[in-house]
């Protein structure tokens, strides 16, 4: 961008002005108050304040450069050119606000937003670019030599000079932006621990941290002591509210009984009095009526004894009858058991008889011939065995029909008709004899002697026969079926005959017929049971009869005794009655027992019960107003709603306060993203070298370099090495001027734009500002510098060096 | 001719305004008092033959002897009947030992003024009507079972006008979850068999505006506000009941000051325009404003926000504010303050990037800021 004209039109102190601009530099030499900081101003307002401000933003900011006195607006025309494009803007600020911006053919953009969006697209660098770096005033200077004066001493400080920072007003080293997040993040965290989002150790307002408490932290516990508060005063309304639930219950209870109690309260002593008097007239009463009763019995009182003793005669008499009827009657009982007991030896005495004959016709068997009999059954078995064993297999044929006989063995003989198509074959065991007519074949097995065992099993059969013709049996089989029987018959007679032996229970055949004789002659009775019922009814009548007559003869004796004799007896009944009169009379002037209670005695124990029960509900009442009042006393200076309201307010405090931590943190990761990506689109990269580059020239090569300290520019080299702290005011000047034009020229590198200085050659001497002034003329070889000064030798030296021209201004006065 | 009532309730004498400073919390008290004077001479000024208050004329169960002595001395000025006064769930009555009602029984000897602290009919006749009233005070603070249960059994002669006299929540018309104020419901008072209800507790006036016949129940809400919550200028009713059924009633408007409370997303210089319209609408010398500011506002609204509360302080009773508005910090605002390349500007424009967290780049501004001027 290169300015060509501006018009101030009014704009401060100026009423319509207009300054025409040439390439290169353009000096505006002038005195004080004038015009060079208005002309400045409305330069910068042109590009950079936007018409549209609320009033307090545009007061502030415009405000002053309204025409004075009563001025009510300021407005500047700009025309420049940029891109190879002319464009002419306008603003006007106050009264009749507008902004314009037009290019050459263009079409003319009138909404303030627009516009300055347009502004800020062809000056290319941010506002604070051009106020920082490219609007160089003489404040901006002096800091950039503050800032250089200091750099020896705070190397951590000057990292930022040579990422472009530290001598532009605005930035920080991002160590002290850092350590300045990480101070705000451990003041807002201050004893809160992150991790568990709660106090650091636990410490909640129960026992909290004194000291160092962080805004996170104090919100929580501002927040957390209204929530207790709150839970309190809710718990002290429940407290209360039960204490009254218990009052309101307890009065209840005694209201169900106070009229019963109050009513007999007043009762009580009437009713004590009446309780007495019935108590005296029960007694009297009774007292009257055993005198009467004596009265009615004493006359006949011997004549009730002799009644009694003849009764008791009777039932002596009566006693005796049934003593020996019992006896009798105790005697038939014994006889049916013995009977019981004879009809049981009869039956087993039939049972050993029966079991006797049945043995007598059993025949027995003897053992010794049993014994041979089975020795010969087996060795029969045994000798068919080895025979059977032997066996033969023949075949007999013939070619005319003809019969034969043949003996197999131990078998019977056959007889066979052979036929010359039917031959025969078979088997015989050890031996086979075929009979033919006169002809006789006998064929024995060739093992052994076959009719030696033969003849043995012959031998053997014959004995069997005979040991079974003596027992009379036609096999062992039935021989040793007879001999079990016959043991049974012998096991059952022996067992009958005990039974009989125990049914004797001792005693012989005799004793029992004798006995039973002596039954049939026992008279008949009652049975025991009724007999012995009847006895005892008597025996009781006995004694009572006997201890009636004896209490007759006392009462008797105790009646003369107590009352002498009747006449006297009657004067005390009659007494009695008297007293017994008096006692109704008064009884009846007390006041009448309430319904529903059988006595006074019953109504004033209900009474008593009552009063005891009010009076425990009225000491648990007691005591219940007391923690009432206690409470009352203890009452919290505000209510729950109060508090739930004020809760409401710091629990939003608290989360203000816990977003703001959250925040923080976000910063300092984002910090870190930042600085880990830093260089990316520097503008600031190759700084140190072209500050060199512009000292160098300043100082007529007298210094050619710049001493880093690691990055940090700490001295400056020539012929001598100076620290920075230590160069002169005017060294020190053309450092800083060198240091404003680096930073200029690496703003606009590649790009249209212009510089504004104000009065930079203040602290140089000639030689240094014409070595400034040659460097400036180089610098605006390429962009266009606005210079402004106080100082015509500075003009005249920029003209001279830099081939600065004056730009033209006219006053309009029409 | 009719029955004339005066309805209020839930005055709360006695609460504490303690959040407010003194001479605010000084008038606020008196407000108190005030709006029951103002209505107590309304209710003589339309000849009321009672005034009713149902329930926590008092805050407060620790009210002093002398804030007692004031009400019912202001009561007492009643030239009509009687001032039949409820015991409510605040300034609940559990029984004779009660300090609250027995001072308040002291100051009503002689007076026109009747507290009703147990559950009892009152019967009145006058020229041309007979009216039973029903009173069901509370005996607690809280109560899962309303108060109101014993009215339905009771016999209710016809002539005669009946009416309860409750305190505590009306199902449907407050918010009561937990069940834990006298909870009534429609039915409930339906079935008690009266012809009207006069009811306390509820802040908030029933019934509607407009609701004409004879309602089921009257809620006349706080005389004068007391909390933000209170939206309502304060109101009382104007009850007129015939002996053949008929009512007419009217809000009246009892209040002295008002509560505002003002939530407010503020983005642009228009809404700080609207938000201060807004402001000059109150009856600034008697509101209570609390603004509960939130939003994005640039520099220079910020500012013109800031003089603009300032500049209003003095004027309202009383104004307390949250402020939770970020100064906006768009990239226009960023190349304001920082050169490019530096590194607040690229910090601030990362920041920026993250649309959800907007403040961030604020706050971090905030601290870059602080830094500079360190």
């Amino acid at each position: 961008m290169k300015i060509l004209r501006i018009r101030l039109h009014p704009f401060g102190g100026v009423v319509d002005r207009t300054c025409d601009f040439h390439d290169g530099v353009n000096v505006i030499e002038g005195p004080n108050e004038f015009g060079k900081s208005t002309l400045n101003n409305a330069l910068w307002h042109g590009l950079f304040t936007p018409t549209n401000l609320p009033p307090v933003g545009l007061k502030k900011a415009m405000g002053r450069w309204y025409p004075r006195p009563g001025g009510d607006h300021s407005r500047v025309t700009l025309e420049f050119e940029s891109e190879g494009q002319k464009w002419t803007l306008q603003k006007t600020w106050g009264a009749g606000a507008s902004s314009i911006i037009q290019s050459n053919g263009g079409a003319a953009i009138a909404e303030p937003a627009k516009v300055q969006e347009q502004l800020l697209a062809l000056v290319h660098r941010n506002e604070a670019t051009w106020r920082h770096v490219l609007f160089v005033g003489q404040a901006q200077l002096a800091r950039t030599m503050q800032d250089l004066k200091e750099q020896s001493k705070e190397i951590d400080d000057i990292q930022p000079l040579i990422a472009g920072a530290a001598a532009i007003p605005g930035d920080i080293s991002p160590d002290k932006l850092a350590a300045a997040i990480d101070e705000r993040i451990e003041g807002h965290f201050s004893r809160w621990d992150i991790n568990t989002g709660g106090p650091e150790k636990g410490k909640g307002i129960e026992n909290p941290f004194k000291n160092g408490v962080g805004p996170q932290l104090a919100a929580y516990y501002a927040m957390e002591t209204v929530r207790r508060n709150l839970k309190n005063v809710s718990n002290y309304e429940e407290q209360v509210d039960e204490v009254n639930t218990k009052i309101i219950g307890l009065q209840a209870e005694i209201e169900v009984d106070r009229e019963f109690v109050t009513t007999g309260r007043g009762l009580k002593d009437g009713l004590t009095s009446r309780g007495g008097f019935e108590e005296r007239i029960r007694r009297l009463d009774g007292e009257q009526t055993a005198l009467n009763a004596v009265l009615d019995d004493w006359p006949g009182a011997n004549k009730v004894i002799s009644r009694m003793k003849s009764e008791l005669e009777g039932v002596k008499t009566t006693i005796q009858a049934l003593a020996d009827e019992l006896k009798n009657a105790k005697k038939r009982a014994e006889a049916v058991q013995l009977k019981l007991a004879h009809g049981k030896l009869v039956e087993a005495r039939e049972l050993w008889n029966t079991e006797l004959r049945r043995l007598s016709e059993s025949k027995s068997v003897s053992t010794e011939l049993l014994v041979e009999l089975k020795r010969f059954e087996k060795k029969i078995s045994d000798l068919r065995i080895q025979i059977e064993a032997q066996k033969l297999s023949a075949k007999i044929e013939s070619a005319t029909p003809t019969s034969v006989m043949i003996v197999r063995g131990t078998e019977a003989p056959e007889h066979l008709t052979l036929t010359a198509a039917e031959a025969w074959e078979g088997q015989a065991d050890g031996k086979l004899i075929v009979e033919l007519r006169d002809m006789k074949i006998s064929v024995e097995s060739g093992i052994g002697d076959m009719n030696a065992l033969f003849e043995e099993l012959e031998t053997a059969s014959q004995r069997r026969s005979e040991s079974l013709e003596t027992l009379g049996h036609e096999s062992l089989s039935s021989a040793e079926a007879a001999d079990i029987n016959h043991q049974k018959y012998v096991r059952d007679e022996k067992h009958k005959k005990e039974l009989y032996t125990a049914a004797l229970l001792g005693r012989t055949e005799e004793d029992w017929t004798s006995d039973m004789a002596a039954l049939e002659v026992l008279p008949e009775t009652r049975s025991v049971a009724t007999l012995e019922t009847e006895q005892a009814t008597a025996m009781r009548n006995e004694a009572k009869l006997s201890v009636g007559i004896q209490e007759e003869r006392k009462k008797v004796v105790d009646w003369t005794t107590e009352h002498t004799d009747l006449n006297t007896l009657l004067t005390k009944i009659l007494a009695k009655t008297e007293e017994l009169n008096a006692a109704k009379l008064e009884l009846d002037g007390l006041p009448p027992l309430p319904e529903g209670f059988g006595s006074v005695t019953d109504y004033l124990a209900v009474l008593r019960e009552k009063e005891r029960c009010q009076s425990e509900v009225e000491d648990k009442l007691s005591n219940l107003r007391i923690k009432k009042a206690e409470l009352v006393g203890a009452a919290p200076d505000h209510t729950a709603e109060e508090l739930s309201d004020d809760l409401d307010t710091k629990e939003r405090e608290f989360q203000r306060q816990h977003a703001i931590g959250k925040a923080l943190l976000r910063i300092r990761a984002k910090l870190k993203e930042v600085v880990t990506s830093s260089g990316v689109g520097d503008p600031m990269q190759g700084l140190a070298s072209t500050i060199a580059g512009h000292f160098k020239n300043l100082t007529c090569d007298r210094y050619d370099g710049v001493k880093l300290d690691g990055a940090t520019p700490v001295e400056i080299s020539g012929p001598l090495v100076l620290e920075t702290a230590l160069l002169s005011q005017g060294t020190l000047g053309s450092l800083a001027f060198a240091t404003r034009l680096a930073f200029a020229e690496l703003y606009l590198d590649g790009m249209e734009g212009f510089l504004v200085l104000d009065d930079p050659f203040t602290d140089m001497d000639p030689a240094r500002r014409r070595a400034a002034a040659h460097c400036l003329g180089q610098f605006a070889k390429q962009r266009q510098v606005l210079f402004l000064t106080c100082h015509p030798e500075h003009r005249r030296e920029l003209e001279e060096h830099a081939g600065a021209k004056v730009p033209t201004i006219n006053e309009n006065r029409s | 001719m009719s029955l004339r009532i005066l309805h209020t309730a839930d005055n709360h004498i006695g609460i504490s305004f303690a959040q407010y400073p003194d001479l605010v919390r000084d008038r606020l008290l008196e407000e108190r008092f005030s709006a029951l004077e103002r209505l107590v001479a309304t209710a003589n000024q339309r000849d009321a033959h009672f005034l009713v208050v149902a329930g926590d004329l008092f805050d407060k169960q620790t009210i002093t002897k002398g804030q007692i002595e004031r009400a019912v001395g202001i009561l007492a000025k009643f030239q009509g009947e009687h001032v039949l006064v409820l015991a409510g769930n605040h300034d609940y009555h559990e029984g004779a030992e009660n300090k609250l009602w027995r001072w308040f029984r002291n100051a009503c000897e002689g007076t026109c003024v009747l507290p009703l602290t147990d559950p009892t009919t009152k019967d009145f006749e006058g020229d041309d009507f007979r009216v039973r009233f029903y009173a069901c005070p509370c005996p607690s603070k809280h109560s899962k079972e309303h108060a109101i249960g014993w009215v339905a059994d009771t016999d209710k002669a016809s002539e005669v006008i009946h009416i309860g006299i409750a305190h505590g929540n009306v199902e449907g018309l407050g918010l009561d979850a937990d069940q834990r104020y006298f909870n009534m419901s429609e039915d409930d008072m339906r079935g008690a068999g009266v012809h009207t209800w006069l009811l306390g507790h509820i802040h908030v006036p029933a019934p509607a505006p407009g609701t004409t016949g004879r309602p089921l129940y009257f809620m006349p809400g706080i005389h004068t506000p007391d909390s933000v919550k209170c939206t309502h200028p304060g109101h009382a009713w104007w009850i007129e009941l015939g002996t053949d059924g008929s009512c007419r009633h009217e809000q009246l408007t009892s209040g002295g000051v008002r509560f505002v409370r003002l939530r407010r997303s503020l983005e642009n210089a228009a809404e700080i325009t609207n938000l201060r319209v807004a402001c000059e609408s109150f009856d600034a010398p008697n509101t209570v404003l609390d603004l509960q500011l939130t939003g994005r506002l640039k520099e220079e609204e910020l500012s013109e926000l800031n003089q603009l509360l300032d500049g209003m302080k003095s004027r309202f009773l009383h104004l307390t504010r949250e402020q939770d508005i970020a100064q906006v910090l768009d990239a226009a605002g960023i190349a304001r303050r920082f050169p490019d390349g530096t590194l607040p500007n690229k910090l601030l424009l990362g920041l920026l990037a993250d649309e959800s967290n907007a403040g961030d780049a604020h706050l971090a501004l905030d601290i870059i800021e602080t830094l500079q001027t360190s």
